[in-house]
Parts: structure tokens; C-alpha cells; sequence
């Protein structure tokens, strides 16, 4: 076996010329390209974490106005329920001062009404009790008043306050000034007589006395005077009993 | 069989520089390597065929098995480590080309790569750690390992070269003596196992010098 060192010494420069030419046209441009990519895949990836960091914001930002949305809505909610409380207690206290109102004048009503039907009733009874009391003074005729009526007139005239019967001189005193004394049955002239005594030897009258009839009066007497009546005709008692009878069931 | 095999094969000289056969294969093979890479990236701005795709995946192959031996950036040695897994592989595999013999089956090729991978060993270490750093290595853990130290550095040389040499050579041999024998297709099968063998070489090749520059650089321990 033998070496050659001329080979042996191309074969050297060889080699290294070869490894000059593969890192020139293999091993830089693999390099380089390997680089190349892992920089872009280092843009990447700071784009994604960018578009990553983005979407971690604006998912922030959605939770965050997801929580404002959820605070007003509550704060509207809470608001609106505090408005719908207010209205029904509201409309609660008005139709409870309605219910109230209603049922005050229900009871004012009711009791007008039993008032007015006791009212009415009250009336026609003292109108029955009136009209029963005229017609049974009615059938029994007119009656002429005795001498007790005499009396009891005599007594209301002595009885008359001093102003009334003051009044009641001047207005005698008048010329031409009558008295009439109205009874529902004629009077004979013993009654007249003593009649036109008692009342001249009361208040003067004299001869300007006149007797006159009217079954209206149902009973009992009255004297006319030319601005004034005195009388205590049946007529006027019954009125006086109905309104008496009306009066004391108001009473009541 | 009239000559020998382990002879010098001059072609011509040129001048007082005989060129051998070895030298002219190994021209053909850094042209073809140039030739395909420089197709493959002529245009580094647009995307790559299917051949730049295969050069890209070999490369990185190459530089994942070079960090995963030395434990750095494997960009500064790969040219060196690349290159000579790559013209391993070429230079072995031209045993399959009719009329071509592999420029490894000549002492001449494994020594003189056997000598670049122990020079740059050397240089790689020195520049790694500094020349006293890393040649104080020589002296530990005792002064008196010096000359078995120097002796381990020349007899793996020694070793790397041979290596190479005595399995491109022998297989060679036994194919010659097979075509010779039993004629022309009974060698097939041992060319097909040349494959193998030349592939493992060149892997078995440059893992060691990478194994060698690891320890120089101080990221291997070495036995």
C-alpha cells in the first residue's frame, strides 16, 4: 500500500473548498431560511398574544359593561318596583278613600232614607190621625163653643204679653175697627150676648162686634181683629196636634 | 487482478501534480453537491420544491444530531460536521455508479478527513476555551497522563481513519471478488449491503468527530 500525498493533499483542499461551497449554497441559505421562518413564527406569535391581549381586553371591557348592564337593570328594577309600590299603595289609599266615601255615603243615604221614609211615614200618620180626628169632628158637626171656651179666650187675653196687647189697643182704637168673633156653629143670642159683654168688658170693642160661622173651623172660636186672630178653633188644634205629632218624631 | 488495488490510480498530471482517481470522483461529487444545492436555493424569496424541502430536512436533521451530541449551537460546526456527513455519503455511495470507485476506498481521503476532524478538534477547543484552558486538559487529573493523552488523541485519529478506510475498501474488494467469481448479478446483494455500509460510515464518521470536537469544546466526556 502506498500514499499519495499529492492526493492527499487535494483531497484536503478538496474538502475544504466543498465545505466553503455547501455553508455558501446549503447550509447559510438553510440558515437563514430557518430564521427567517422562526422570526415569523416569533411575529406570530406576538401577533396572537397582541389579538390574544385584545381579546382579553375587549372581553374585559364586555364583562365589565355586562356588570354596568346588570347594576342598572337591577337599579331600574329596583326603581321601577319602588315606583309600582308607590302607585299601588296609592291606588290602594284612593280606592280605600273611595270604598270609604262610597260606604259614608252609603250609610249617610240609608239613613236619609230611613229619616225620610220615617219622616213620611211619621207624616201620614199624623195626617191620617189629623184628617181621622177632622172627619170624626166633622161628622159629629159643627159644635157652637160654650161659656168654658168663653173663659179660657177672656183668660188669653188677660194672659197677652203688655207689647201684644198694647199693640192690640191701637189697633182697636182705629175708627171704623171691628172685631169678628167666628164660630163653626151659629151662636144664639143669649151666647152672643154674653160673648159681646165679656169681650167689651175685656177690650172695649163695644158695638163694633160681628159674629160670623164657618164649619171650617170644626169647633171652638176665634176673634179677627183688623191685624191680628186669636182664636182656639178645633181646626187650628188639629193642626197643632199634627204638627205636634210631626215635631215629636223629629224629636225622637 | 494484474495491479494493485491500494495503488495510486493516476489519471494524468497536470504539471508535476499527478491527479489521481480519488481526486477526480471527489471533484465530480462536490460539483454534483454544489450543483444540487444551488438549484435548490438559487431563489431563496420564493417556496421550495420538493428537493429544497428534502436539503431543509436534512440539514435540520443533521444540526439536531450534532446539538443533541455536543450540547451547543450546532450552527457554528455544521459546516464542517454537514459536510462531511454529506460528502461521507456521497463519496461512499459511488460505489453504485458503474465505473466509479469511492475516493474513501483510498487511504489518502480517510486520512486527510481524519486529520481535518483532529485539527479541528484542536481549533474548536482552543477557541472555545482558550489555549491554556485547553491544553491544560492534557495535564489532568496528573501530569504523567501527558503522553497517554497525546497517544489517545493520534491512535482515535489513527482509528477514525482506518475505520472508514478498511470498510469502504474491503467492501470493494468483495465485490470485485464476488463479480469476478460469480459474475455479474450475484454482487447485487452486496452492492445493496455497500449501501448500508456506506451510510453507517458516514454516520459512524461524523458522529465521532463530532464526539471529538464535544470533548474539545468541554461539553462531552470522553472515556
Amino acid at each position: 500500500m502506498q500514499a499519495d500525498w499529492w492526493t492527499f493533499a487535494l483531497q484536503g483542499v478538496n474538502f475544504l473548498v466543498l465545505v466553503w461551497l455547501l455553508w455558501r449554497f446549503l447550509f447559510r441559505p438553510v440558515r437563514e431560511v430557518i430564521e427567517r421562518r422562526r422570526q415569523q413564527a416569533q411575529e406570530a406569535d406576538a401577533r396572537a398574544a397582541g389579538r390574544e391581549a385584545a381579546a382579553e381586553e375587549a372581553r374585559r371591557k364586555l364583562e365589565e359593561e355586562r356588570a354596568q348592564v346588570a347594576r342598572e337593570r337591577q337599579a331600574l328594577a329596583k326603581e321601577m318596583d319602588a315606583e309600582l309600590a308607590a302607585a299601588r299603595d296609592g291606588v290602594l289609599d284612593q280606592a280605600r278613600r273611595q270604598a270609604d266615601d262610597l260606604l259614608a255615603k252609603a250609610r249617610r243615604s240609608a239613613r236619609e232614607e230611613r229619616e225620610s221614609a220615617l219622616a213620611a211615614a211619621r207624616d201620614q200618620v199624623a195626617d191620617l190621625a189629623a184628617d181621622l180626628a177632622g172627619r170624626l169632628l166633622d161628622e159629629a158637626g159643627p159644635q157652637a163653643p160654650g161659656d168654658g171656651l168663653l173663659d179660657r179666650l177672656m183668660g188669653r187675653i188677660a194672659d197677652l204679653p203688655a207689647d201684644e196687647r198694647e199693640r192690640l189697643d191701637r189697633d182697636l182704637a182705629d175708627d171704623g175697627a171691628r172685631v169678628a168673633v167666628v164660630t163653626a156653629a151659629p151662636l144664639d143670642a143669649a151666647a152672643r150676648g154674653r160673648w159681646a159683654e165679656r169681650l167689651d168688658a175685656a177690650l172695649g170693642v163695644g158695638g163694633r162686634l160681628d159674629f160670623e160661622t164657618r164649619p171650617e173651623i170644626l169647633g171652638g172660636a176665634e176673634l179677627r181683629f183688623p191685624h191680628a186672630v186669636l182664636g182656639l178653633t178645633w181646626a187650628d188644634r188639629v193642626a197643632r196636634a199634627r204638627d205636634l205629632l210631626r215635631e215629636g218624631g223629629d224629636h225622637a | 487482478m494484474d495491479t494493485n488495488p491500494l495503488s495510486p490510480d493516476i489519471l494524468w498530471h497536470l504539471g508535476p501534480v499527478p491527479i489521481s482517481r480519488p481526486v477526480v470522483t471527489t471533484w465530480g461529487i462536490m460539483a454534483l453537491l454544489t450543483l444540487v444545492c444551488w438549484l435548490a436555493f438559487r431563489r431563496p424569496d420564493r417556496p421550495g420544491g420538493a428537493l429544497r424541502t428534502a436539503l431543509e430536512i436534512v440539514v435540520e436533521t443533521i444540526a439536531t444530531q450534532v446539538h443533541d451530541i455536543i450540547r451547543r449551537d450546532p450552527w457554528p460546526f455544521l459546516p464542517l460536521l454537514g459536510t462531511l456527513f454529506l460528502f461521507l455519503v456521497a463519496a461512499n455511495l459511488s460505489v453504485i455508479v458503474p465505473g466509479l470507485h469511492p475516493p474513501t476506498g483510498h487511504l489518502e481521503t480517510p486520512a486527510v478527513l481524519a486529520v481535518i476532524v483532529f485539527l479541528s478538534a484542536h481549533y474548536f477547543g482552543v477557541r472555545a476555551r482558550g489555549a491554556g484552558d485547553y491544553l491544560r486538559h492534557y495535564v489532568q487529573p496528573s501530569p504523567l497522563l501527558l503522553p497517554l493523552n497525546i497517544l489517545s488523541e493520534l491512535t482515535r485519529t489513527f482509528s477514525l481513519m482506518i475505520r472508514l478506510f478498511g470498510n469502504i475498501m474491503s467492501h470493494e474488494f468483495v465485490v470485485a471478488i464476488v463479480a469476478f467469481l460469480a459474475g455479474l448479478l450475484l454482487p447485487i446483494p452486496f452492492m445493496l449491503l455497500g449501501i448500508l455500509i456506506g451510510l453507517i460510515q458516514a454516520y459512524i464518521f461524523t458522529v465521532l468527530a463530532a464526539v471529538f470536537i464535544g470533548a474539545a469544546v468541554g461539553s462531552v466526556e470522553t472515556a
